[in-house]
């Protein structure tokens, strides 16, 4: 045993835990990311022996789609030939009796059993609160997590395990020594060890996952401290052995570590169900369960499939007004449906980053990061903001109201001083919320400036390389109208510790109206545009790109056009926009689900300020035209490619291998938060407790919560969010796209790991 | 193509909606809310002075229990305040809670609690302050447990009832001392009792009760455990709830003040829980949390302004702490974007800062040696916040006209809260007494305090002190671990013990050894509720309960000559007309686990475990149920046996709490199979059921026979 092997299964047993974001960039992401190898089941499967993972609702919900005729037989049969390796009569015969009553009600009788008979034996401190007191286990799991919660909220994490040390008068060790040394006294394997870190991790998942992410991203301008798995693990081991001694009589029983299983739906059911299924073994409740998820999920992909391809024009827009470019988020699919409707106006999708990758310095607001996940920032922008002497004061009270507040002497008659004017506060803010933000905004937010990077003549090739690779990935390398909007998109909250879930994904969490004004401020120079012609892209003198910003709680457009010359082409435009904006807040109005969240965004004591992306369901990568006619509901992410454009099928991997992936993420984060709640999804909302700039606890404390709350994919007891595993579909010729699939490894295990369903539709001459 | 086939998410929420068409309930209970404040709004300008208003209700052993209440500035003010800051929290619960499946019971809990803070308020002698003092205790129960169905909230608000229960006793034990001493509790008469050994007893009880409820040193700690609760309630616990200590300070104030020994101790717990608040609060890593050691520190505050005679000001600063606090927790969801403050690195201003500070402290100083107020333990912490204030200012201002700006809106800021307390000062001042008696020692160990505090603000504090201030870890091993393994012991062992203990009262009854009969008695009472807590099934908790309750019988007919026989009836009746039906519904087990297709609401009680709650609740004794009067009757009639006896009993009922309590944490709240969730309730039941709980409550608030002249 030396230092590398302990590393590698350290590396293994982190695969089983996602990577949890900060808040302040709260990006989606497939929580079993790092187990994608395997097919979604595969991996679930695995990963139920430490989790108490679901993939699917439960099995009442697939018996009413059934009565609801929202799965067939003819679907399930598909689904079990695509999943299982059942002879065609077996598949028949389980087709024949799933469906009944007395076997749906016999599996629901179950489902019910096994979630309360599942006992943890996972580690040792399981092992001993299961042998003598459950309230053992969550004595010690508080202990930990307290300690967590106290050292990453003052990011003091470097050397945690020494601080853990201090805190519990033990004497210094180093982490690998000491993790060396105890799993010898467990006497576990190698392969043992891999297994027992892995139930270590699933205990603390929320803390565990995100010094995964600071694993990952040591340069992050988020958080500049370190801190490493290891100590964790270390942690736990120290707080078991202490354990252990209190409770010298029970011994370690490594089998049962071995044989744990939390989830017991993924255990075959046992011979009184017969499902006429002969040739193997009887399968898991969650198995069938699967099966009948995938048939409801097949028919809707069907239908999708049938509406897309049935398009029965080729849609060509000349001289149109205006172009907007919007971000692929499933909120744009409205707002551009109403746009077109108003008038003549060609839209299209692309990442809302639109290529700018940077990390955003600012005089008084944190360092912010706007670039996808999956890209490092290329840019470093500097925005400042012109503060009036009333800002100013407001800040140095703010400032010095806080430090009194925190120190025990000064605070004390604050407390007087300041709670004497807080009936008016509060009073305002619980009767005239929208009034009390803008005041805010008024003497904290003036508004934002950019300030571009000095050297110019470097840069400037790259950044026409950027720009022409998202013009030309959209299709937009000619006709170009006198005006093209670059639309990003914020949402606008109070007292929300998600706020960032809302905002653009695709900017880190944050609004995407900065990377659309670089976007703009730099396809508007001159230099710039010299260097697009080079690469055959020619934008007409009389064609001005605008920034402009969707907040989509307001449903509402702020435009960057200070330096713009306003004629009445341009007014009328606006206008659209207006009516477009109009049109979709009643959209959102009359549909059942958004009176809920409409109401009042502004208020402080508003939960869920807006539906965001519930319901996602689908990614289209095709040209505008192919959806246009259809109202997709705010379920469908767009990004517009032209296949005539992209021969040699780069544009298109480009997208599939980015916009894709991050729409999958988007898209399993919703389902995860509403399959398995209670350990992907972060509970109640109206708990939480906000930990530092790292994430929430709920209630008293115990492991920070990762996901997203109940209240943004349920209302009341109902579950929202239908979870689909996203659906795309790609407009493009079927051998380009099996030729990107073939030669990418992470696209071949999200298509054929049924992680995303994926269709292509055969263009048409 | 049509999708709302596909597409139905949206009917279903429809149908939501429409089973919910008591929608209006939330709002309704504002509107009460909102009513009452309006009321004692247009109450305080008419300046309504009406006191007391006597309502006889019955005797028992010649304690009149009657209520009586007042109003006068001092309540009108508190009612003011609590409505107020009730009313801000009902506003901002109507849309938090809209995704909550139960937020109309959400809202009346709320409301609930407010009347009962009301009613506290109002109170216009001890035995009424008492039962309102109980009914926020148990309306606060229900309330910090509205997700029952999570341990952790059940825990928590178990917790918080058991240490409130310990305040409870010990004024349950004041009023009865009150009484039976000086023949009244009207706050009005009690000030002409000047002081005495029954006196400083009855104020140091109280004392006891107002530790435990506003979360004083040593009994803290239930108090940054209860955040597994909807944000709102933590707004009003903090804010409208936690400081009725305070206002029971008040209006006890012109009795108090006559008994330094009490004062002085009021001080120094308030003095310490301050500093340990304070100190602990700093390093807190959640919000909540930090918000809560910060109450608990202000709280402190409060306490020592009572403990050197300025009640005025401690009601002062428990409304406008009120005020703040429920903002601060209403908008903890808020994650700041704004940068952590950078100082400015100039030399240039060090000597400007130093001498400026010391400027607007003599100036403050001045202020109030000039000026109103004559509080040396004030003026210590305005400067101290005049410093800490101008010290910030100083190392952030960019120029001298922000300079200029900051420096006048804090001085003014501090102006206008000088005078504000100086008129609440003098608008209470024929109310609440106002005679500040402070000592060198109160005022030396003040400012060294504040000193210590601004001069090592930038000083981390171990995290290891911090936990040992915490104490939670010294309550679990010196306290509970021993109950629970007495617990153990004697539930493992229980045909062994209960076999010893029958033959060991037995035996004594043959014998007639009157002199241990009543001990040995105490002890098979003692020996069957610590065996209840542990109870493994609700049916053995059931059977332990009603053999400490036959104890407490026994012990009654033997000293029948201090019980007539009349109250020995009734509380033979009552008790077991609440005991028999619960041992009923504990044997009702049912597990036919059969599959309905309808949404179980996990938020929601089945019949069963309701009944068994409601009945468990009557048995320790809400306000108003037949158990009340028991406890009144037994406190009373013990107190011409002997001390011990009353001490002894209000033991026995901590116990009866603590295990029932758990009983229902087991039971009730997590799905344990005893009473079970699936199985309907029989129609018989639901009568009995309902006959037995009305019967309590009527029975307690007009007993049906005569109790004893």
């Amino acid at each position: 045993m030396n230092y590398n092997n302990i590393k590698n299964s350290l590396n293994d047993a982190k695969t089983i835990i996602p990577c949890v974001w900060p808040l302040k960039s709260f990006i989606a992401t497939n929580p079993l990311w790092d187990a994608i190898d395997n097919s979604l089941f595969t991996t679930a499967s695995e990963v139920a022996k430490f989790l108490d993972v679901q993939i699917t609702l439960d099995i009442k919900t697939y018996a009413r789609y059934f009565a609801e005729r929202k799965i067939s037989k003819r679907n399930i049969a598909q689904a079990a030939k695509a999943l299982t390796a059942w002879s065609p009569e077996e598949i028949s015969s389980f087709t024949a009796l799933i469906m009944q009553d007395d076997c749906i009600a016999k599996l629901a009788a179950l489902e019910e059993r096994l979630a309360e008979l599942s006992i943890n034996h996972g580690t040792f401190t399981h092992q001993i609160a299961a042998a003598h007191n459950r309230a053992i286990l969550t004595e010690s799991l508080q202990d930990i997590f307290n300690f967590y919660a106290r050292y990453f909220s003052k990011e003091q994490f470097n050397s945690l395990i020494k601080s853990y040390c201090f805190e519990n008068d033990l004497t210094e060790i180093d982490a690998y020594d000491y993790i060396e040394m105890r799993c010898r006294q467990l006497q576990l394997s190698d392969s043992e060890r891999t297994v027992y870190f892995k139930h270590i991790l699933a205990s603390t998942i929320g803390y565990a996952g995100f010094v995964k992410w600071l694993e990952q991203r040591p340069n992050n301008p988020l958080f500049k401290t370190a801190a490493y798995t290891d100590d964790l693990i270390a942690i736990w081991l120290l707080a078991e052995e202490h354990l252990a001694r209190q409770y010298p009589k029970i011994q370690f029983n490594k089998q049962q570590m071995l044989n744990t299983q939390v989830n017991l739906a993924f255990k075959p059911l046992d011979a009184s169900f017969d499902l006429g299924v002969k040739s193997c073994t009887n399968p898991s409740l969650a198995l069938i369960k699967f099966i009948l998820h995938s048939a409801w999920e097949n028919r809707y992909v069907e239908k999708m499939e049938n509406m897309l391809a049935s398009q029965p024009y080729l849609h060509a827009v000349n001289d149109a007004k205006a172009q907007f470019i919007f971000c692929i988020d499933t909120r744009s699919e409205s707002i551009r449906r109403h746009l077109e409707s108003v008038g003549n106006y060609e839209t299209y999708g692309f990442a809302g980053f639109y290529g700018i990758t940077m990390e955003c310095q600012s005089t008084n607001t944190k360092t912010r990061l706007l670039s996808p996940a999956i890209c490092e920032p290329a840019l470093t922008l500097q925005t400042y903001k012109i503060n009036s002497d009333l800002s100013n004061t407001y800040q140095t009270i703010t400032n010095a109201i806080q430090l009194s507040k925190q120190n025990g002497a000064a605070a004390l008659n604050l407390y007087d001083m300041v709670g004497a004017w807080h009936p008016l506060i509060t009073s305002a803010k619980n009767l005239f919320p929208s009034a009390m933000k803008k005041l805010s905004q008024y003497i904290m937010n003036p508004a934002e400036h950019i300030r571009l990077p000095k050297n110019d003549k470097v840069n400037v090739d790259a950044i026409a390389t950027q720009i022409a690779g998202v013009l030309k990935a959209i299709g937009l390398v000619d006709n170009f109208s006198p005006y093209v909007f670059v639309c990003g998109h914020e949402a606008e909250t109070t007292n929300n510790p998600y706020h960032a879930s809302l905002e653009c994904g695709a900017c880190g969490g944050n609004s995407g109206f900065l990377n659309a004004k670089v976007f703009c401020a730099y396809a508007n120079k001159i230099e710039v545009r010299k260097a697009l012609s080079a690469l055959n892209i020619d934008i007409p003198s009389t064609t001005t790109f605008i920034a402009a910003c969707h907040q989509t709680t307001t449903d509402e457009f702020i435009f960057d056009d200070n330096k713009i010359s306003k004629n009445s082409l341009y007014h009328s435009i606006t206008e659209s926009v207006t009516t477009a904006c109009a049109r979709n807040r009643a959209e959102k109005v009359s549909d059942t689900a958004f009176p809920l969240y409409a109401d009042n965004h502004a208020s402080w004591c508003e939960l869920v300020p807006e539906a965001g992306l519930v319901n996602n369901a689908m990614l289209v990568i095709g040209p505008r035209h192919i959806t246009q006619p259809h109202n997709l509901q705010r379920r469908s992410f767009l990004h517009s490619y032209n296949h005539q454009q992209d021969s040699d099928g780069k544009i298109l991997e480009g997208i599939m291998t980015a916009p894709m992936v991050v729409a999958h993420w988007i898209n399993m984060q919703y389902f995860f938060s509403s399959t398995s709640p209670n350990v992907y999804g972060s509970g109640n909302k109206a708990l939480h407790n906000v930990l530092g700039d790292i994430g929430v606890l709920e209630g008293n404390g115990g492991d920070m919560k990762i996901g997203l709350p109940l209240q943004s994919v349920s209302y009341r007891s109902e579950l929202l969010h239908e979870p689909r595993r996203l659906a795309v579909f790609i407009y493009a010729p079927k051998e380009r796209v099996d030729a990107i699939i073939a030669g990418n490894p992470t696209l071949q295990h999200l298509v054929h790991g049924n992680w995303l369903h994926l269709r292509v539709i055969e263009p048409k001459a | 193509m049509n999708l709302r086939e596909e597409l139905t998410y949206g009917t279903r929420v429809k149908n939501t909606i429409k089973r919910f068409h008591l929608d209006a309930i939330p709002k309704w209970c504002t509107s009460v809310i909102c009513f009452l404040w309006v009321t004692s709004v247009a109450a305080i300008i008419a300046d309504i002075n009406i006191k007391p208003i006597i309502i006889p209700l019955f005797q028992i052993h010649g304690l009149p229990v009657e209520l009586s209440f007042c109003i006068d500035r001092l309540t009108l003010l508190m009612m003011c305040a609590v409505t107020m800051i009730s009313l801000f929290v009902h506003q901002y619960s109507i849309r938090y809670l809209k995704f909550d499946t139960e937020q109309n019971r959400f809202m009346l809990q709320l409301s609930l609690v407010t009347v009962a803070v009301l009613f506290f308020v109002f109170s216009g002698n001890l035995l009424t302050a008492f039962i309102g003092w109980q009914l926020i205790g148990f309306s606060l129960y229900l309330l910090l447990n509205h997700y029952h169905y999570e341990a952790e909230a059940n825990r928590s608000a178990k917790k918080k009832f058991i240490i409130n229960r310990i305040g409870d006793l010990c004024f349950l034990t004041a009023v009865i001392v009150c009484y039976k001493a000086f023949g009244t509790s009207e706050f009005g008469l009690l000030l002409q009792q000047g002081t005495s050994d029954t006196s400083t007893l009855i104020l140091g009880l109280l004392f006891v009760a107002v530790m435990t409820k506003t979360a004083q040193f040593p009994f803290h700690i239930w108090l940054p455990d209860t955040m597994q609760t909807p944000t709102p309630v933590s707004a009003l616990m903090h804010a409208g709830v936690i400081n009725s200590g305070g206002i029971l300070l008040a209006k006890l104030s012109p009795w108090l003040i006559q008994n330094q020994l009490v004062m002085q101790s009021i001080f120094w717990v308030g003095f310490i829980t301050m500093a340990i608040g304070a100190l602990v609060m700093r390093k807190q890593p959640d919000i909540k949390k930090k918000l809560a050691y910060s109450t608990m520190s202000q709280m402190g505050y409060m306490i020592m302004q009572c403990g050197i005679g300025s009640f005025a000001l401690a009601i002062f600063h428990l409304m406008m702490h009120g005020f703040y606090k429920s903002s601060q927790f209403m908008n903890a969801g808020e994650v700041s974007h704004t940068k952590s403050i950078v100082y400015r690195e100039s030399n240039r201003f060090n000597d400007v800062i130093l001498s400026m500070a010391m400027v607007a402290i003599i100036a403050t100083c001045t202020l109030f040696v000039m000026g109103a107020i004559h509080n040396p333990i004030y003026v210590i912490f305005m400067m101290a916040l005049a410093a800490v204030c101008t010290k910030t200012i100083y190392r952030h201002v960019k120029s001298p006209r922000e300079l200029f700006y900051s420096l006048a809106a804090i001085t003014l800021a501090m102006l206008v809260y000088i005078g504000l307390s100086y008129v609440f000062e003098s608008f209470l001042s024929g109310v609440v007494t106002n005679m500040i008696t402070v000592n060198g020692l109160q005022i030396a160990a003040s400012s060294i305090l504040a000193i210590a505090f601004i001069a090592l603000s930038d000083k981390p504090v171990s995290p290891v002190y911090q936990r040992k201030l915490s104490l939670e870890k010294i309550y679990r091993t010196y306290l509970l671990a021993p109950f629970r393994k007495c617990g153990e012991i004697i539930n493992n062992r229980l045909v062994i013990t209960t076999t010893l203990v029958g033959m060991v009262t037995l035996a004594t009854l043959i014998l007639s050894l009157s002199p241990y009969r009543d001990a040995t008695i105490w002890a098979m009472i003692f020996a069957t509720v610590i065996g209840s807590n542990n109870a493994s099934t609700p049916t053995r908790f059931i059977a332990l309960v009603t053999l400490s309750q036959l104890g407490v019988l026994a012990l009654l007919t033997y000293n029948s000559e201090q019980f007539p026989l009349s109250f020995i009836t009734y509380y033979l009746v009552t008790t077991a007309a609440i005991l028999l039906p619960i041992l009923l519904i504990s044997r009702t087990r049912n597990v036919s686990g059969s599959y309905s297709t309808e949404i179980k609401n996990v938020n929601k009680l089945t019949h069963q475990r309701f009944y068994f709650a409601v009945c468990a609740m009557l048995l320790i004794g809400a306000p108003g149920s037949a158990m009340l009067v028991n406890e009144l009757g037994i406190f009373s009639s013990f107190y011409q046996l002997s001390f011990t006896y009353i001490a002894l009993y209000a033991t026995y009922l901590l116990f009866l709490t603590i295990s029932v309590l758990h009983a229902l944490q087991y039971f009730v709240f997590n799905k344990s199979v005893y009473l079970d969730a699936t199985s309907k309730l029989h129609f018989v039941y639901h009568v009995i059921f309902i006959t037995a709980i009305l019967f309590n409550i009527i029975s307690g608030i007009y007993p049906f026979i005569q109790l004893g002249a």
